[in-house]
């Protein structure tokens, strides 16, 4: 008896020698429970789990096709409306007839004012939003504030429609900074549902190798982009099916204007004050607008039901936890790194070319040539062009990352000189294909823009808890130049395409020499995210809470090596640890600078 | 093509210049009218079809030839009108199937004689107009005929004597009529009256009668049935006692003798009428009037003596006269009228002896009148007047008691003269029971308190363009017309009246106050605020305050005058008319606010109004079509049934520039807002919409702690613990499998319940195994004794052999084999559901809801979580 080992722990035992016993107990009967109960020979584990993360990785699927739709409704009902209720308020008798000396023009230069001016307020306030209500939330909230945009247009006074243009412009860049940061969570997890094996290899910690959703990325921004193009298009179908019943032909709106395309100054001047042939009924104006507004809400509840979360519940505490004061100053401190800096020309170009093919082209060429009535064939083109060529997106799969972005600058840059020699003749529908033609290639290069922007920025910064300051970086500055464009709207055609040519050949170069920068190996200078600070301890695991902490500590300086790596993988390519022992006495010697960071 | 228009079996086929009778007329008509065309003949075969003629008019053609067979044709035929035609000869068989007919027109024909007896079978005839013809005599045939005959018109012809033979054709005739007008006739042969029947009324005018044949017309006349006889326009220059002297043997009640020249009323010459109602002297030329020109005429109640006198005024000698006592044989006389005479004033017996007169017309009849004074009407002073017309007398002044003689009478029209003066009141002393006085178009008025004072029975008063003076006078001029109902200021260019003008007048329905200049009154801006003079005319039915300059109407200043039915605001300047002004007026029947400068038509304004409205009349104003001002009124005009002449040409619109000029009656106002429900979808899309915002983040962010106050609310009132019959059974509330690993968590969260809650215990094995037992052994015991068995299941659970292959196979045939549903899994990592299955061959579909629970990340909601594990810990075993 005593010398064989004990079969079962003996009550009383403690200390390591209890500990010993219990490790031997769970081997010693599992031979005859195995005899006992038996095995499942037909299970199949690796079916299931493959089937498991199939499912999941079509989840991730259908979130990227209900975002997209949803933004893709809310801004066709939001394009549509504003479309259609400016030209309707343009008519000098509607405006008499139906609203009296209401001070209608008035009404809407606040209202545009107030979409146009308002978000460039927005760097203030968006990460603190986007963090406080997640990203996906926030996506809801801002499409149901453009969902009430589109209900306060059925009554048009100052005390609804200044409000809720006022409320849409906050809600602008909070909209497309998170669902820029949502399309990139979920290449990111569509990445980690493809990898399971070498994720439970490596284990929830270890971050995935440098550049590995790239590819994902690149399929989830080119569907987002399709989807969004198409807005344009959907916004014309109040003009089509309903305005265009209403409108005087171009003899009757052209007969004074006398000069279009490069030679014509503000926008349409001269146009005639009557565009309507007769009043529209009131009956028939709220059926169309009661249709935008069920498509409205069914664009929200298609982001409230279809969209799942961009982050875990452990992960979204972790990034609120990192302070509100941090989390409103990470916004500035991240302009000290070179690479924002340099695509900051190509952000303010991305805000200058969409509203300029909307409004310069457009009117400015377009209208002024073939009249109101074609208005809504041109930007259908635009919107196909566009929407159709957002698939181009995917050759970044094969070529280059440079290749798409600079090959929608080239084609801008000969459609704008191009433009800067082309003055069409007013009433004049001979070569009208001409300008559907430029119309389409403009949504070429404006699609080609569009998503090599969002998926470089996706590429450059991997970091979860960086990428919503990222896209809110962004799209501050296309709000900015949306308001240099909407401020600079009376400058004569030459001086609005000059701007746009030095603003083009200024972000092409810059984004150029920013490449050049990182083929050198220049290391970017990041903001250090600081540790989530949770009050409490143990809110998990009493022992293991230090080990995580340890792990953090851990994950940062991988991470930090990680990012290093990027650049150095290039021309060093082999050896994957030299790279990381080289910067790391520099970046200790950044950490020396850290107090007087922060 | 046939344009007749038929209508109630009446068929016109006037002036279409038709040359045959049409022959595609419905035919039952019973009247066609044929007049104005170019038929030159009647075929009887075309009137075959319309055999149930009874009316045929075919005057104003050109036919010359009538077929007899026409009547045989249509032998219900009444009427024929031959008119304007060019019939020349009548034979005997002309009209001899027309044995119906009641009337013939054969005027302004070409027949000059007729030699045989065309109208011997028409003895229904009761009309024959023969006039304009060239007839030389009134021979119509042979004996006697046209027995029902009553009207012979045969004016305009050239007969030129009356001969017994050619009329007793008419000896059993009893005519009415007889019109011998305008024909040269020089002799009445004896007996010429005596052979015709009988004859009421002789029209002999402009036939050039002179005194002498008159005389013998009246001798020819005696005995017969004459009542009224009409010698206008002849040449009757003077008369005697000899000229009617022939009339002694009739009954005359009516003679009429105007434009003769007459000259010269012999004394006497009525003395034989003494039947004599209807006198009538107008146009002559009679130069004096003695006591005894109307001696006889004790009957006369009508005479009129309009122009009668002489005009020639070169000398005061050459005045028409009239003495005194000229009218004293005229007692029965009623209706005097003297007006357009030379008369150059009255006398103190002038008028003396009409003790009956009622009515006295002396309009433009004197020429020295120009002071009333109270003997101007002293030989009034018998007579019973109720009318007195001084109208165009270029009076100047009214002394006082001037109609103190004439105290019943009722209307006086002192209108169009040159009064100026102002009005005491003494003027119309004596007036008891005066109804109406006329002063309108006078030179100069001026009022005092005390003006009317007099005649408080005064029912109307005109006073119409006489430079009114004084109206502002307080206390009023008309505060003593308590009966007042008709009061006319018109065209008196007042500015000034203080707020009591009307005050007292409850009885006051028509007030004409149009071309005045009442604007400034008011006037907002006006001193002392608008004046309201419109106050307590509770009677009101119409008001005409048109061409006063108004441009603003106070807010109340039509309160309370619920029986106006006639408002005139026209040619004013009202631009403005603010809400609620004719709120009391919903009888209004008429509304007339043409020429002003109204843009907008509101209903807050012209709703009540609009009701009951019957005329409306708003020409000429400057409309701004759009959907606020207008589409109200538009929508109204398009579903009332109010007279609104010239809607279509005379209401336009004036704004804006596009509308210029347009119709109002085709303004569309559906694309207005008010016909569609905008602020109403407006408010329910909104409200909706931020609900569900609201809503759905409030669910998202603190949906936990609302669902763990509801359940804690629940449980308090009903317990955590349901009924098991097996409860006494159990030793443990619950065992737990854990992982060795996880015992550190299960140490830390089960034991502070344990101490919460006396009533729960877990079985733990490193404390509550017992000494010396077999821990296989042990553990199937404790399972027995426990109530429930909690899986903790983390990655190490799913890895650990002994739990995996021991411990959860044991519990699950525990419970497979006593039917008891006591399993609760906890999972603290998020553990795939394919991983369970391998590892542990369980599924979350196996386990109630309420025992799958989740380890929440956050730490605010872990109070949360102990809730639902003691809710699952509560819940029965039984798997039913």
């Amino acid at each position: 008896m005593e010398v064989e080992p004990p079969l079962y722990p003996v009550a009383g035992a403690a200390g390591p020698q209890g500990d010993e016993d219990r490790h031997g107990v769970p081997d010693g009967p599992e031979a005859p429970l195995d005899e006992l109960v038996g095995a499942y020979p037909n299970y199949n584990e690796e079916e299931e789990e493959r089937r498991y993360y199939r499912r999941k990785r079509l989840g991730v699927v259908k979130n990227v096709l209900a975002a997209s739709t949803g933004v893709t409704l809310t801004y066709g009902v939001y394009l549509g409306l504003l479309q259609m209720q400016l030209i309707l308020h343009y008519d000098e008798t509607y405006r008499e007839v139906k609203y009296g000396n209401m001070g209608l023009p008035d009404i809407d230069s606040k209202m545009l004012m107030g979409i146009n001016v308002t978000p460039i307020a927005a760097l203030l306030y968006t990460p603190v939003l986007i963090r406080f209500f997640g990203t996906k939330w926030m996506m809801f909230l801002a499409v149901g504030i453009y969902a009430l945009f589109v209900s306060t247009n059925y009554w048009e006074r100052y005390y609804t429609l200044v409000p809720s243009a006022v409320a849409l412009g906050m809600a602008i860049v909070p909209l497309w900074a998170s669902m820029g940061n949502y399309i990139t969570r979920m290449s990111q997890k569509y990445y980690e549902y493809s990898h399971y094996k070498e994720q439970d290899e490596q284990g929830p910690q270890q971050r995935p190798p440098r550049g590995s959703h790239a590819p994902y990325l690149l399929v989830f921004q080119a569907i987002f982009y399709s989807f969004f193009h198409l807005s344009f298009a959907c916004a014309q179908l109040p003009m089509i099916y309903f305005l265009n019943n209403y409108l005087y032909d171009l003899n009757h709106t052209l007969i004074n204007v006398q000069s279009c395309g490069t030679k014509s100054q503000g926008i349409l001047n001269g146009f005639n004050k009557t565009v309507l042939r007769t009043l529209p009924r009131s009956k028939n104006l709220i059926v169309v607008e009661s249709v935008l507004m069920a498509v409205a809400f069914l664009a929200m509840l298609m982001v409230l039901g279809l969209c799942g979360a961009a982050y875990r519940p452990t992960e979204e505490i972790d990034l609120r936890s990192v302070g509100w004061g941090n989390i409103f100053q990470l916004p500035f401190k991240h302009v000290r790194d070179f690479r924002l800096r340099h695509l900051v020309p190509f952000f303010i170009y991305s805000g200058f070319e969409v509203l300029f093919a909307c409004t310069g082209f457009a009117l400015g060429y377009g209208v002024c040539s073939m009249g109101l009535e074609r208005l809504a064939y041109l930007l259908i083109a635009y919107s196909l062009g566009a929407s159709a060529s957002s698939v181009l997106g995917l050759l970044g799969l094969w070529l280059p990352r440079s290749v798409p972005l600079v090959a929608g600058a080239g084609l801008h840059l000969l459609l704008t000189l191009s433009l800067f020699f082309w003055a069409p003749a007013p009433r004049v529908l001979q070569h009208s294909w001409i300008f559907y033609f430029v119309a389409a290639l403009w949504g070429v290069g404006s699609a080609l823009n569009k998503t090599g922007l969002s998926t470089l920025l996706g590429i450059l910064y991997e970091d979860k808890e960086r990428q919503d300051f990222i896209f809110t970086i962004y799209h501050w500055w296309q709000a900015v130049a949306i308001f240099v464009v909407y401020l600079g709207s009376s400058l004569p055609m030459k001086a609005k395409l000059a701007v746009l040519l030095v603003t083009l050949v200024a972000a092409a170069a810059s984004y150029l020499w920013m490449e050049q920068k990182l083929q050198q190996g220049l290391v970017p200078r990041q903001p250090r995210i600081p540790k989530p600070q949770h009050k409490v301890r143990g809110y998990r695991y009493l022992e293991e809470d230090n080990s995580d902490e340890s792990d953090m500590e851990g994950e940062q300086g991988q991470g930090d090596c990680a990012e290093d790596e990027a650049p150095q993988a290039g021309p060093l390519g082999a050896e994957p640890a030299g790279p990381c022992r080289k910067p790391c006495p520099y970046e200790q010697a950044l950490g020396g600078d850290g107090p007087e960071e922060q | 093509t046939n344009q007749c228009t038929v209508r109630y079996n009446v068929a016109d086929c006037s002036h279409l210049k038709l040359t045959h009778i049409p022959d595609d007329l419905p035919s039952n008509i019973t009247v066609l009218n044929l007049t104005h065309n170019q038929l030159r003949r009647l075929p009887p075969t075309n009137f075959t079809r319309y055999s149930q003629l009874a009316i045929l008019d075919a005057g104003f053609n050109s036919i010359s030839k009538l077929e007899p067979e026409l009547c045989q044709i249509l032998p219900l035929l009444k009427v024929l009108n031959l008119q304007h035609n060019e019939l020349s000869q009548i034979s005997d068989q002309t009209f001899v199937f027309c044995t119906n007919l009641t009337e013939l027109d054969l005027m302004s024909n070409s027949i000059h004689k007729i030699k045989s007896n065309p109208f011997k079978n028409q003895k229904n005839l009761i009309k024959l107009d023969l006039s304009h013809n060239g007839l030389s005599s009134t021979k119509l045939g042979t004996g006697v005929q046209l027995e029902n005959l009553q009207e012979l018109l045969l004016a305009k012809n050239k007969i030129l004597a009356l001969r017994s033979e050619e009329l007793e054709f008419l000896g059993n005739s009893s005519l009415r009529k007889l019109d011998l007008s305008s024909n040269p006739l020089k002799e009445f042969s004896p007996g010429c009256f005596q052979t015709i029947g009988k004859l009421f009324a002789l029209l002999l005018n402009n036939a050039q009668l002179n005194p002498h044949l008159t005389e013998k017309l009246c001798w020819e006349l005696s005995n017969t049935s004459i009542q009224n006889l009409s010698l206008a326009n002849n040449q009757l220059l003077a008369t005697s006692e000899s000229t009617f002297s022939g009339l002694k043997w009739t009954n005359l009640t009516q003679l009429d003798l105007s434009y003769n020249n007459l000259h010269d009323v012999g004394n006497g010459s009525f003395s034989y009428l003494p039947s004599l109602r209807y006198l009538s002297l107008e146009y002559n030329n009679i130069q004096r009037l003695s006591p005894r020109s109307f001696y006889g005429l004790s009957n006369l109640r009508y005479l009129s003596l309009k122009r009668a006198f002489t005009k020639q005024s070169v000398s005061l000698a050459s005045h028409p006269n009239i003495d005194d006592f000229s009218f004293q044989w005229l007692k029965y006389l009623e209706y005097l009228n003297m007006d357009d005479n030379n008369i150059p004033s009255t006398k103190s017996n002038t008028f003396t002896g009409l003790v009956s007169l009622k009515y006295l017309s002396l309009s433009k009849t004197f020429t020295s009148l120009q002071t009333l004074t109270n003997e101007t009407f002293v030989s009034l002073a018998h007579s019973p007047l109720l009318t007195l017309n001084l109208t165009k007398n270029h009076i100047s002044k009214i002394a006082n008691g001037t109609f103190s003689w004439l105290g019943q009478l009722r209307i006086l029209d002192l209108g169009l003269n040159e009064i100026e003066q102002k009005l005491s009141g003494q003027e119309w002393r004596g007036l008891r029971n005066i109804f109406e006085i006329y002063l309108s178009y006078n030179k100069y008025l001026q009022l005092s308190t005390s003006s009317f004072a007099l005649v408080p029975s005064l029912q109307r008063l005109m006073l119409r363009r006489v430079a009114l003076k004084n109206v502002d006078i307080s206390p009023s001029p008309f505060r003593p017309l308590r009966n007042l109902t008709i009061l006319d200021l018109s065209n008196n260019n007042i500015a000034n009246i203080n707020e009591d003008l009307l005050e007292g007048l409850e009885n006051l329905e028509i007030l004409d106050f149009q071309h005045n200049n009442l604007a400034r009154l008011w006037k907002r801006a006006n001193p002392g605020g608008p004046v309201n003079f419109l106050k307590g005319l509770s009677h009101l039915h119409i008001l005409n305050l048109e061409s006063n300059g108004l441009d603003e109407i106070p807010v109340g200043v039509f309160k309370n005058l619920f029986e106006l039915k006639s408002i005139n605001l026209g040619l004013n300047n009202l631009n403005k008319l603010e809400p609620f002004i004719f709120d009391d007026q919903t009888s209004l029947r008429s509304l007339n606010l043409q020429k002003n400068l109204i843009t907008s038509v509101e209903k807050d304004v012209f709703g009540p109004p609009f009701q009951n409205l019957n005329s409306l009349d708003m020409r000429f104003n400057p409309f701004d079509c759009t959907c606020e001002s207008i589409s109200w009124f538009v929508n109204w005009i398009n579903q009332t049934h109010t007279n609104i002449s010239e809607l279509s040409t005379h209401y336009l619109c004036n704004t804006p520039h596009h509308y210029y000029g347009f119709p109002l009656k085709l303004f569309d106002t559906s694309s207005c807002k008010d016909s569609a429900p905008f602020e109403l979808l407006f408010i329910i899309s909104t409200s909706m919409l931020l609900v569900f915002i609201l809503v759905v983040l409030l669910i998202h962010i603190e949906g936990w702690r609302i669902s763990f106050y509801w359940n804690v609310s629940v449980h308090r009132i009903l317990g955590f613990k349901e009924i098991d019959t097996q409860a006494e059974q159990f030793e443990y509330t619950a065992y737990i499998i854990h992982a060795h690993k996880d015992r550190d968590w299960v140490w830390e969260h089960f034991s502070p319940m344990e101490e919460q809650d006396q009533s729960l215990k877990f079985c733990l094995e490193e404390r509550d195994f017992e000494a010396g037992v077999l821990g296989l052994e042990a553990i199937v015991n404790s399972i027995k004794r426990s109530r429930k068995i909690i899986f903790v299941i983390t990655h190490h659970l799913l890895k650990d052999p002994l739990c995996r292959r021991f411990k959860v196979h044991h519990a699950v045939q525990q419970a497979i084999e006593q039917n008891l549903d006591s399993i609760i899994l906890i999972f603290l990592q998020n553990i795939p559901d394919y991983k369970l299955n391998h590892a542990l061959c369980l599924r979350r579909g196996m386990f109630k809801s309420h025992c799958i629970l989740n380890w929440p990340v956050q730490k605010e909601r872990i109070n949360a979580f102990h809730h639902k594990l003691q809710v699952a810990l509560g819940s029965r075993n039984s798997a039913h």
